[in-house]
């Protein structure tokens, strides 16, 4: 007798459950529980890989949005006041390059006084740049770590460090160790989801991680239905029916084989990927389409209007999955790297970027969602106080600005110290391990205890350091 | 003094008993603080030898604190609470997290001291020291702390692991039943199901099979006929003949080689980032597949690629493939922009130790890169043994300026050409350059007739100018500074630049600026063409000229443009020249290939040859003039745009004729690379080999002491392999590895093999055999394969692997077995075959096999530099040209293996690879994951290569089998699962093919409805768990 073709989705579960031998209905059932895997893991069959997971103490934060700012924004420019330097513009440097490091442009190099004017804001007077005038409503939520320090400067060395706390080794992003750690919330989207990815895909990669914890990226955001958000998540050229049916003769015919096979774990894993695939068809669409959200949300994050837009829409984005119970969410934006030219490019990129942060911090305050959600900013590195090519800068890992707001860190303060030029970290450094071990503190977990062997040894994020931040918890 | 905390009670409060020598200590006390205070204290060593001192130590200070601190401060409790341990002197010298724990002759500055009183810490936290103890360690810290401890030797006694047991030949076992086996290999596995009391699966049927051995020896599916012909070669030699067939084809190669490449991190770019094109990586990917399929003997071939340029030769052909052999080192994830050039040495050595200690030895040298191994018997010093002879290696360089490193490659010597050829060659070049220099001179001519533009190599002011003063102090400058002179990633040759000369009448010169002869980068040179003025003092000789002209024969890597030159002396402007004024000339002899070219009222572009874009361009006004200038390669003129009518014409001509000479400069240039020698990847010993130092916590800036090269000190071999003095050790560590005595390298071969074919290894974590390893299903047979491997065989590994093919263990069916799976569920005892997924390349090939559209051409460059823009980025020395990434549609049907792989994930035409666990190139990959995600069954439903494959398969089942449906859906399982149809598939297919017709005919009309429904139909069972897995 043929395998009966459903050519709806109803006869499709119809089917599914009445033809199965115990897999299908279990697949199918995983998928309709928004909130998954308590029964399952209750009546002993396998948990989703995702299912919720026990944090190892009460956590202050529930989900992250990481605002990365590709390239390296410069701290003394935007964060980090230094009115000696100011003063010393042009000047030859007061202190020592360091010796082992190659350079380019660097030849008979001056300081650099920074490029914008400074103010106090907020109740907290907190110094920031004008150049940042929306983000300077939110200075009391900020907590701005003044002292970050990451062991390379060289983008993907240092990219690769702050995503995944490793210079060179292929190791597990920190999205990754999160999902892996804590599960995700909504067992119809990806734990890690990371909007127009800068950051390069090793670095949402889940290494030796199972791969379920690998980030997935989506590739556009804007309101084109022929673009899909997600790689490969449709075939615009091809009715849904069609599609449909297709999906339906791969399951019949896998389920078939399996029936004849009578058991094969990984063959009844292809089985549940196709049905959470046709799930990811449905699902995303909705959550990228921006048609339930107000006039007044749209132009809270600057959509519709330049140069916000785009950025604005990735905020926006990152609100949705947040608010849907994504674990991760990364937002990035490239073009930070200013080696020239500083003056313009940095006011550019602070133009684009300025109102969509800030709306993104509003709109999760009027949600109630700030409270429990981490928002970390920042990029691989910095800047250095003295120029390059006489009007940009070089890159800085000795010290440099990033910032945090939201679930469980204090706002309103700043966290060590560069010197008085803004090069070197002098006081209450944060090392990429330290903020690492503290982002990983405040969703509750403990940096030592959430390993994975590998190669024979267990893996951790911070590899064989770190140390949570004390001082900025709330 | 101290206090005693009196909650802790005092020596007499509490009414213990003291010890009579701790009392006796505490007088001797006393007296010693005294003589340690005149500083003898401070530096350690000098006390460590003290005979009495140790003897205190060791009578009083070890058992104590062995019996209160290692619970948590010693190797051999595994821990170090706090990052300190307890056990060595250099433990405690260097502390835990705080920093050093003693400071010796200062008990008030110790940690541990202060820890012990619980006036920091609180240690040891359970129960404090009795006052006895802790004056005893205040004694000993005031006497200098001796401590003739040296650091533990690791823990594990490397006579217990059992990877490094030499290697026994083992007896085969006897079974019960004896007509089951047929390979030797066999008996071990009977005897093993037959102890646990399950049986071997039945045979599997001659399909499977065939699909089977297949994929496993070509990654390829057997093609129709080939099953045609198995199925109907009765013969008790069929399936023999098979194998061999399989192992002659070149297919074999391809496919093993492939393996080979997860554990050398092959790719053909280079970088961290994984864009700096490598043209000659593909040489050592076609050395290993000739390898292979020449079979070559495993330890030839090891000593090959980590020592092949120190191999004697026989030919200028095996001395080439030698060399290319090292690519295995010289291929790698290495971060040529690193600007910390330490570091990335570090880094590379480092990634060579791992992957020799990986591939071949199964272990985890890396670790003892910080630290001794903390569990296998890896000490620092055996880390730093190796990485001498890696260091000792070149593989790459820096030499400045710009911050990239470059990747060595080595000339390879030439093969023997006839000498005809030669002359032939030589021939066509004299005839090609000297149109070449027709078409060049006409071209100038032509541009020299454009109103307002000219082109020469010199350029002259003719007009004198009242600017030699005898004393007077003149500055030369740029009034608009030069837009560009190179790009930040340009790099000029030795001696390229400017030459500004002030001229007498006669032609002398009274003073001249060269700018900035000698290697420079693009960025500085343009800061010092700001501040490029120079000056010079009148020497009362009369008016003088204005001269410009290049330094020195340009080697086509500088260009730009420059206006308005200016002469001042004491502020004033005496002249200001906007090259109006300037009159090409040429001088016979003098700088040829160097051209200056003056073009009025455009748009110059600085350059518009591969690096400095248009970008660097500068905009003139309409009758404003400037100096366009360039070495030998003068880019192109499109870019500029005359103004007036008669330049436009003129300048039309002018392209056209440049493009004339441009293509003979290609052919020129590709000739002259046929005579240049043809380089390879590959390594070589650095001027002088030495030993190396000890990097202090894995950084190089911290050089402990130096350390004899070797190898690891806990592997057995049957004789020292000493390295000689004058060379980097690479021969001697070959020969080491594949020592008669060595345990590990044909254990962890035969293991590889063993999982390639039966899908997981003996041993599962196939790259490492370490403590926490796994142990071998079946050691017994481990050895022996490792012995046949050796000795029988020779090293082969075709005949290892027909033996392994020829096995009935091999040959069992995947069937379900319910008492298999209680009793052995991970089948760790072979009950049946493994089934399993498809490599991701095969499933591609497989794709394309089915399809029809596979291209069986081999080997060969693959980065399609002949592609228009597929060389992005300079290309100079400082900045490496990038690859653009499109291939070639002369290749990109080709086997996975061929199509060039990026140092990253693989996209564009090999998506497919990384969505199917490809292992990242840079990592070493022994056993690949295997896993199952929704974005892999997105690939398979929606990516345009396995649209586009399915239309070609169902393009050619119409064209095959165009009558009968039937007969059409038997055709597609033949192409793609590789058997027949059963009735119920058929029925299944064409219901679906009905089913869709219906839905498409209203959108594209029954006719075309059907087509698009046999596509649906290929496309589903390309993305078929049938087609995915082999049983």
């Amino acid at each position: 007798m043929p395998i009966p073709i459903p050519s709806t989705i109803a006869s499709r579960r119809d089917f599914l459950r009445t033809t199965s031998c115990g897999f299908g209905s279990l697949a199918l059932n995983a998928l309709l529980q928004q909130q998954a895997t308590a029964e399952l893991s209750g009546q002993g069959k396998k948990a989703s890989p995702l299912a919720v997971k026990q944090p190892h103490f009460p956590p202050k934060a529930k989900r992250i949005i990481f605002l990365f700012m590709a390239g390296g924004p410069s701290q003394m420019d935007l964060f980090d006041h230094k009115p000696q330097l100011a003063k010393r513009s042009g000047q030859k440097l007061p202190y020592e390059l360091p010796k082992t490091e190659a350079t380019v442009g660097l030849d008979n190099t001056r300081l650099l006084g920074p490029v914008s004017g400074f103010k106090h804001q907020g109740e907290c007077g907190l110094h920031m740049s004008e150049l940042l005038p929306h983000t300077a409503r939110h200075a009391d939520d900020l907590c701005v770590l003044r002292a970050v320090q990451a062991d390379s400067p060289n983008h993907p060395v240092a990219i690769r460090q702050l995503h995944t706390g490793n210079l060179f080794d292929a190791v597990p992003s920190m999205g990754s160790w999160l999902s892996y750690g804590l599960g995700t919330e909504n067992q119809q989207l990806p734990s890690y989801i990371t909007i127009l990815p800068q950051e390069g895909e090793r670095n949402f990669s889940s290494a030796f991680l199972p791969a379920i914890h690998q980030g997935t990226a989506i590739q556009h955001v804007g309101s084109s239905p022929d673009k899909a958000p997600i790689r490969h998540l449709t075939d615009s050229q091809l009715p849904r029916a069609v599609q449909r049916r297709r999906i339906d003769l791969i399951q019949a015919m896998n389920r078939r084989q399996l029936q004849r096979l009578k058991t094969d774990q990984q063959m009844e894993g292809v089985i549940q990927s196709f049905e959470l695939a046709f799930r990811m068809q449905t699902e995303t669409p909705r959550l990228v389409n921006f048609a339930e959200e107000s006039k007044e949300t749209l132009d809270l994050y600057g959509i519709g209007e330049k140069p916000t837009d785009t950025f604005g829409r990735q905020c926006l984005l990152a609100r949705r999955f947040a608010e849907a119970g994504v674990r991760f969410v990364q937002v990035s934006l490239g073009g930070w790297d200013h080696h020239n030219k500083i003056a313009t490019g940095l006011p550019e990129r602070c133009a684009v970027s300025d109102k969509p942060i800030a709306g993104l911090l509003s709109d999760l305050k009027t949600r109630g969602l700030l409270d429990d959600t981490l928002v970390l900013w920042g990029g691989e590195f910095g800047r250095t106080p003295h120029a390059q090519n006489g009007d940009g800068r070089e890159h800085n890992h000795h010290g440099f600005t990033m910032w945090m707001a939201g679930g469980g860190v204090k706002g309103g303060i700043t966290h060590g110290a560069t010197d008085d030029f803004g090069y070197y970290g002098v006081e209450d450094q944060v090392h990429i391990n330290d903020l690492h071990a503290t982002m990983l503190h405040l969703m509750g977990l403990d940096h030592e205890r959430l390993t994975f062997k590998h190669h024979g040894r267990p893996f951790r994020l911070t590899d064989v350091a770190g140390n949570v931040v004390k001082e900025i918890l709330a | 003094m101290r206090t005693v905390n009196p909650a802790n009670g005092t020596l007499d409060a509490n009414g213990v008993a003291v010890p009579l020598r701790t009392l006796l200590a505490a007088v001797v006390f006393a007296a010693m603080v005294f003589i340690s205070v005149d500083g003898s204290a401070e530096e350690d060593d000098a006390d460590a030898t003290d005979a009495s001192g140790i003897e205190f130590f060791e009578k009083r200070i070890q058992p104590l604190l062995k019996q209160r601190c290692f619970q948590c401060h010693s190797h051999e409790s595994g821990k170090a609470k706090g990052g300190l341990v307890l056990d060595s002197r250099a433990g405690w010298q260097k502390g835990g997290s705080e920093g050093p724990a003693i400071v010796p002759g200062k008990p008030g500055d110790s940690l541990l001291l202060q820890a012990v009183r619980y006036e920091s810490y609180e240690m040891p936290p359970k129960e404090k020291l009795s006052d006895g103890e802790i004056a005893l360690l205040e004694k000993w810290i005031a006497m200098g702390a001796p401590d003739p401890r040296k650091s533990k030797p690791p823990k594990i006694d490397p006579k217990k692991l059992w990877a490094l047991q030499p290697i026994k030949q083992p007896s085969v076992p006897t079974v019960k039943d004896v007509k089951w086996p047929r390979d030797e290999l066999d008996a071990f596995i009977l005897a093993r199901l037959e102890e646990a009391g399950l049986g071997p699966a039945g045979d599997a049927d001659r399909y499977t099979l065939l699909r089977r051995v297949t994929f496993d020896l070509t990654g390829l599916p057997p093609t129709p006929q080939e099953l045609q012909s198995f199925i109907n070669d009765q013969s008790g030699r069929a399936y023999e003949d098979v194998i061999d067939r399989l192992l002659e084809s070149p297919g074999f190669g391809d496919h093993w080689a492939r393996h080979w490449f997860d554990l050398s991190c092959y790719a053909d770019l280079a970088d961290i980032q994984g864009n700096v094109l490598i043209r000659d990586a593909w040489r050592y990917r076609d050395y290993v597949i000739a390898a292979f399929n020449s079979d070559k003997p495993l330890d030839r071939f090891i000593h090959e690629q980590i020592a092949g340029d120190l191999l004697p030769y026989e030919s200028v052909r095996q001395r080439r493939e030698q060399i290319i052999a090292t690519g295995y080192l010289a291929i790698g994830p290495w971060t040529l922009q690193n600007y910390i050039k330490g570091q990335l040495d570090a880094d590379v050595v480092d990634h060579q130790i791992d992957r020799i200690g990986r591939t071949f030895l199964a272990q985890t040298i890396s670790c003892a890169r910080c630290h001794d191994h903390k569990f296998d018997p890896v000490p620092t010093r055996d880390y730093y043994a190796l990485a001498g002879i890696f260091h000792s290696t070149r593989t790459t360089s820096y030499d400045g300026p710009g911050v990239w490193s470059q990747i060595t490659h080595i000339d390879l010597p030439k093969p023997e050409v006839a000498p005809e050829q030669l002359a032939r060659r030589e021939q066509t070049l004299k005839v090609l350059r000297s149109q070449q220099q027709k078409l060049q001179a006409k071209l100038t001519s032509l541009i020299l007739g454009i109103p307002g533009a000219s082109t020469a190599n010199v350029l002259t002011l003719a007009k004198g100018i009242a600017a030699n003063e005898k004393g007077r102090e003149y500055e030369v400058g740029f009034k608009a500074a030069p837009t560009v002179w190179a790009g930040a990633s340009q790099r000029t040759g030795a001696a390229d630049g400017l030459q500004i000369d002030m001229l007498r009448a006669d032609g002398s010169v009274v003073a001249g600026f060269q700018h900035n002869p000698g290697l420079w980068s693009g960025t500085k040179d343009t800061q010092k063409l700001h501040r490029a003025n120079f000056s010079y003092r009148g020497d009362g000789t009369g008016n003088v000229r204005i001269r410009v002209t290049s330094a020195t024969p340009g080697s086509g890597r500088f260009g730009g443009a420059m206006d308005d030159l200016a002469i001042t002396a004491d502020g004033k402007v005496i002249l200001e020249e906007n090259f109006n004024q300037l009159k090409p000339s040429t001088i016979e002899g003098l700088q040829a290939d160097t051209k200056l070219r003056v073009l009025a009222g455009t748009t110059v572009p600085g350059w518009v040859g591969a690096g400095i874009n248009n970008s660097h361009a500068v905009e003139l006004g309409k009758g404003d003039f400037a100096v366009q200038f360039f070495g030998g390669n003068p880019g192109s003129l499109a870019a500029a745009k005359p103004v007036t009518e008669a330049g436009k014409r003129a300048f039309a001509r002018a392209l056209k004729l440049e493009k004339e000479v441009q293509g003979l400069t290609v052919r020129i240039s590709e000739l002259d690379q046929k005579a240049a020698p043809e380089k390879a990847l590959a390594v070589r010993d650095i001027d002088s080999p030495a030993d190396g130092r000890i990097y202090r916590g894995g950084n190089f800036q911290s050089q402990g002491d130096i350390t004899p090269r070797g190898f690891l000190s806990a592997v057995p071999v049957s004789k020292r392999h000493d390295i000689p003095t004058g060379t980097s050790g690479r021969l001697q560590l070959a020969h080491w590895l594949t020592d008669a005595g060595n345990p590990l390298t044909s254990r962890v071969l035969v293991n590889r093999i063993w999982h390639h074919l039966f899908g997981k290894g003996l041993v599962r974590s196939v790259d490492y055999f370490g403590v926490h390893g796994e142990t071998p299903s079946h050691p017994e047979l481990l050895d022996f394969l490792a012995v046949r491997l050796r000795e029988d065989d020779r090293w082969s590994l075709k005949t290892t692997v027909r033996r392994m093919v020829m096995s009935r263990t091999y040959r069992m069916a995947s069937s379900h077995n319910s008492r298999g799976s209680k009793v052995d569920p991970d089948n760790r005892l072979l009950w049946q075959m493994p089934r399993r997924r498809l490599t991701a390349e095969s499933i591609r090939d497989a794709m394309l096999a089915a399809s029809g559209e596979l291209d069986p051409a081999r080997g060969g460059p693959c980065l399609g530099l002949e592609l228009k823009g597929n060389i992005l980025g300079a290309g100079g020395d400082v900045n490496p040209a990038n690859w653009g990434g499109k291939i070639s549609d002369d290749i990109k049907n080709r086997r996975s293996v061929y199509l060039p792989l990026r140092r990253e994930r693989p996209v564009g035409e090999l998506e497919i690879l990384s969505a199917f666990d490809f292992p990242h190139p840079s990592e070493i990959t022994g056993a690949r994951p295997n896993t199952t995600v929704a974005t892999q069954a997105l690939f398979l439903l929606n990516a345009p290569f396995v649209k586009h494959q399915a239309n070609k398969l169902a393009e050619r089942l119409a064209k095959e089998e165009p009558k009968d449906e039937r007969a059409r859906v038997n055709r597609l399982y033949f192409l793609t699962v590789n058997r027949p149809a059963d009735a119920e598939e058929v029925a299944t297919a064409l219901a679906f093919l009905d089913q869709s017709t219906q839905d498409l005919a209203s959108i594209s009309g029954p006719e075309k409805a059907r087509a698009v429904a046999w596509t649906q139909l290929c496309h589903a069972v390309l993305g078929s768990n049938s087609f995915l897995f082999r049983e």
